[in-house]
């Protein structure tokens, strides 16, 4: 998982690669990880700006330590946790007022599914091609 | 494609693609504090 790896002819290694970029950098540690926190701290969700910042910087350097620059395919790791990972949530909840707002535990979320179809079917589709060009270079 | 080529407009791409999204959320006015 820390070693430098574009997964040449490894479709399936790309695709599990990928998906735990999405799914536990950006989704579970950035987005959940950071509204959880603030939450603890101040009772209520961050900006969505924060997040994103969070993810866009805190990731690149991130993987800049942990594996250096390898062009395109450190870009794409980036992509996945960023676009994905990060973005899509973004456009798909938003804080929503409560009585109790302001206070410990008491912010809430209202969400639209439909804003994040875009990048949803982005991933798919980014995933698919991803997974065949590393097929037919197998 | 020259390495230093692909290098640069696979940054380009981020940067842009970030600046964007950064710029949308700053903008979102519906977004709570």
């Amino acid at each position: 998982m820390f070693e430098p790896d574009d997964f040449r002819g490894r479709p399936y290694g790309f695709t599990t690669n990928q998906i735990s970029h999405t799914a536990a950098v950006g989704f579970l540690l950035i987005v959940y990880g950071s509204c959880l926190a603030w939450s603890w701290a101040f009772g209520e969700y961050p900006y969505k700006w924060m997040i994103a910042l969070l993810g866009g910087v805190g990731y690149l350097a991130y993987e800049l330590w942990d594996q250096g620059w390898h062009g395109f395919d450190t870009v794409e790791d980036w992509w996945f946790v960023n676009a994905y990972g990060v973005w899509a949530p973004l456009a798909t909840f938003s804080e929503a007022p409560t009585e109790m707002n302001g206070l410990l535990g008491a912010a809430a979320f209202t969400g639209d599914l439909y804003s994040a179809l875009p990048w949803i079917i982005l991933f798919a589709v980014h995933l698919a091609l991803g997974a065949a060009w590393r097929w037919f270079n197998s | 494609m020259p390495e230093w080529l692909s290098d640069l407009l696979s940054l380009a791409g981020m940067a842009a693609c970030f600046g964007l999204a950064g710029w949308a959320l700053l903008n979102d006015e519906d977004d709570l504090p």
